[in-house]
């Protein structure tokens, strides 16, 4: 079976009141937190971490090798669930707001490294814009045989039509849904404008020189460890293509 | 701009709001009733469906169920599989087509679409889910694509994988607000991979005719609930954050793990803000009416976080 963390931030006063951003408070975090939780453990997986508001520290996603600690979290668990608010640099790089300075008050996804030594297969951050779709290619480096990283490419909403995103994703994942198709279906509610993206690294074969075999590949055919077909990792060496698959309305 | 700005945005936004309403109570079904339900939505995809009749992903005669606590699924033949949700009766059919299988050939105009998802939804006869007075209308098409590209940045044409069709249930001509009321995912040549319904059939029985609160009155309810959030307070929220906002009035749905007796209207605001280095959406809700008839949940819940906090 899986084993998986949680880390979910729903107050940012602390983040405020250091001047560091002026977002919002959010309403439902725990209700998603809880609700991914609760299915994956019900369908006997293993909770490695579960960590709330002050207890969330970017080093907990920052690689090792960069001064993180993503060895004990991030990168120690199969499946790593955050939310928390997000955005992009122009660049395209991931950026993720923390509501304590542990060490930083932002993570950035040229920080990350996932699953090169240790254990990451998925990543779900739900978050706004974490993917900018014209610079997907700065994700690249976090794919250190992580299989998908789970974002949006634009606003993901907090809600009471939302509230049940990480229940119908836990749900979807234990009961035979691709990965990718558990995170695209498990936060739309096809009302609100939510912008799920997945996105996921390639062989050559899959490449297939520009006509890409997508039957292939990890978005095709990853499931989550126990409930399907679970695909090997693909080593940086071994990466020939970046692969992403998105929503849009 | 400052605070009474958003109220102003908000309140124009629901200008055509009617002056009552009515209350409905919504149709309540025993278990053995929403199985019927699920079964006969099952076999009305299967009869509709020429390609999945013939790959017997929509059969049910052999299926088997997964029961807890709150739903029922129902494994189908070809990994296809139906969800039944007790609280609501919510029920979602999911073919076992994997994300890559029978996409569309070409990217196809939004129109096309759009007529796409209209033909194969009408084939399916949803009237015995609407309830009395209850009508059904398309809201809004969504595509799914996929592209990738190789170290050298070269990028291919994105394929369209799925389009979803959005559409909104009526009750009394009001709409009942929340997720799609039906979502239909369909793959290349219009075959189902998904269906989804989320509907709250009225009862017929009206249980009061309620006054409506002005648009104004809730716009200020929601500016404030917003202030809160943002750690305003009782001040006013600068409005040069907000992106956009949008106020909607009708029946809202609670979801579907929720169970709900009534329709009662309510407002509800989508409002998007664009901070110095943040972007968040919010969707927030108040009742139209001065009688409290349906609670809304809008506390959220807090964590079953392992609580300790660690050392440094």
């Amino acid at each position: 079976m899986a084993s998986f963390g949680v880390e979910g931030i729903r107050y940012f006063s602390h983040a405020r009141a250091a001047g560091v951003s002026t977002a919002g408070d959010l309403t439902y975090t725990f209700n998603r937190a809880n609700g991914i939780d609760n299915k994956l453990r019900g369908a006997g997986h293993t909770r490695a971490f579960y960590w709330a508001n002050t207890n969330c520290w970017e080093t907990d996603l920052r690689d090792s090798d960069k001064g993180g600690d993503d060895v004990h979290y991030a990168d120690n668990v199969d499946l790593f669930w955050i939310e928390t608010h997000g955005n992009h640099e122009a660049d395209g790089r991931a950026r993720l707001l923390y509501d304590t300075p542990r060490a930083n008050w932002r993570t950035y996804s040229d920080q990350w490294q996932l699953g090169e030594n240790w254990n990451a297969e998925w990543v779900m951050a739900y978050s706004c814009e974490t993917v900018d779709r014209d610079h997907v290619t700065a994700l690249w480096p976090i794919f250190a045989r992580l299989h998908i990283y789970c974002g949006a490419w634009g606003n993901m909403y907090d809600g009471i039509t939302t509230d049940g995103c990480g229940e119908d994703v836990g749900h979807k994942l234990v009961h035979g849904d691709t990965v990718s198709h558990a995170w695209h279906d498990g936060v739309s509610d096809w009302w609100v404008d939510n912008h799920p993206i997945t996105v996921c690294v390639g062989d050559a074969k899959t490449w297939n020189n520009g006509a890409i075999r997508w039957d292939l590949s990890t978005l095709n055919r990853d499931h989550f460890w126990g409930h399907g077909n679970t695909e090997a990792d693909i080593a940086p060496a071994q990466q020939a293509c970046l692969l992403w698959y998105w929503t849009e309305g | 701009m400052d605070g009474p700005s958003l109220t102003s945005m908000l309140a124009t936004c629901a200008s055509d709001t009617p002056a009552t309403a009515a209350i409905y109570a919504v149709q309540q079904f025993s278990l053995d009733e929403l199985r019927q339900r699920a079964g006969a939505l099952i076999a009305t995809l299967a009869s509709n469906q020429a390609d999945l009749q013939q790959s017997g992903s929509c059969r049910s005669d052999h299926g088997d169920s997964v029961v807890d606590d709150s739903t029922t699924t129902i494994r189908l033949a070809g990994g296809a599989r139906a969800v039944l949700y007790y609280a609501s009766g919510a029920v979602e059919y999911r073919s076992g087509l994997a994300p890559f299988d029978a996409v569309f050939a070409r990217a196809e105009e939004r129109e096309a679409l759009t007529r796409l998802v209209a033909a194969s939804a009408a084939k399916i006869d949803l009237n015995a889910w609407l309830g009395d007075q209850g009508k059904l209308a398309f809201e809004r098409l969504w595509q799914q694509k996929a592209r990738g590209t190789d170290r050298s940045g070269k990028a291919t044409d994105p394929l369209l994988t799925r389009v979803v069709g959005a559409f909104r249930h009526f009750v009394g001509g009001i709409p009942v607000l929340g997720g799609a009321s039906v979502a239909l995912r369909l793959a290349q040549d219009g075959a189902i991979d998904a269906l989804t319904l989320r509907l709250r059939p009225s009862a017929g029985e009206t249980i009061d005719k309620a006054d409506i609160i002005a648009p104004e009155l809730a716009a200020r309810q929601l500016s404030q609930q917003l202030a809160t959030l943002l750690g305003f307070g009782r001040e006013q929220v600068p409005t040069d954050v907000i992106a956009e906002a949008r106020l909607l009035f009708g029946y809202l749905d609670l979801g579907k793990r929720k169970q709900q007796e009534l329709l009662a209207p309510a407002y509800v605001a989508q409002i998007t803000l664009q901070h110095k280095f943040e972007r968040q959406a919010y969707i927030l809700a108040v009742p139209a009416t001065q009688r409290v008839y349906q609670q809304l949940p809008l506390t959220g819940e807090q964590g079953l976080a392992t609580g300790v906090r660690r050392c440094g």
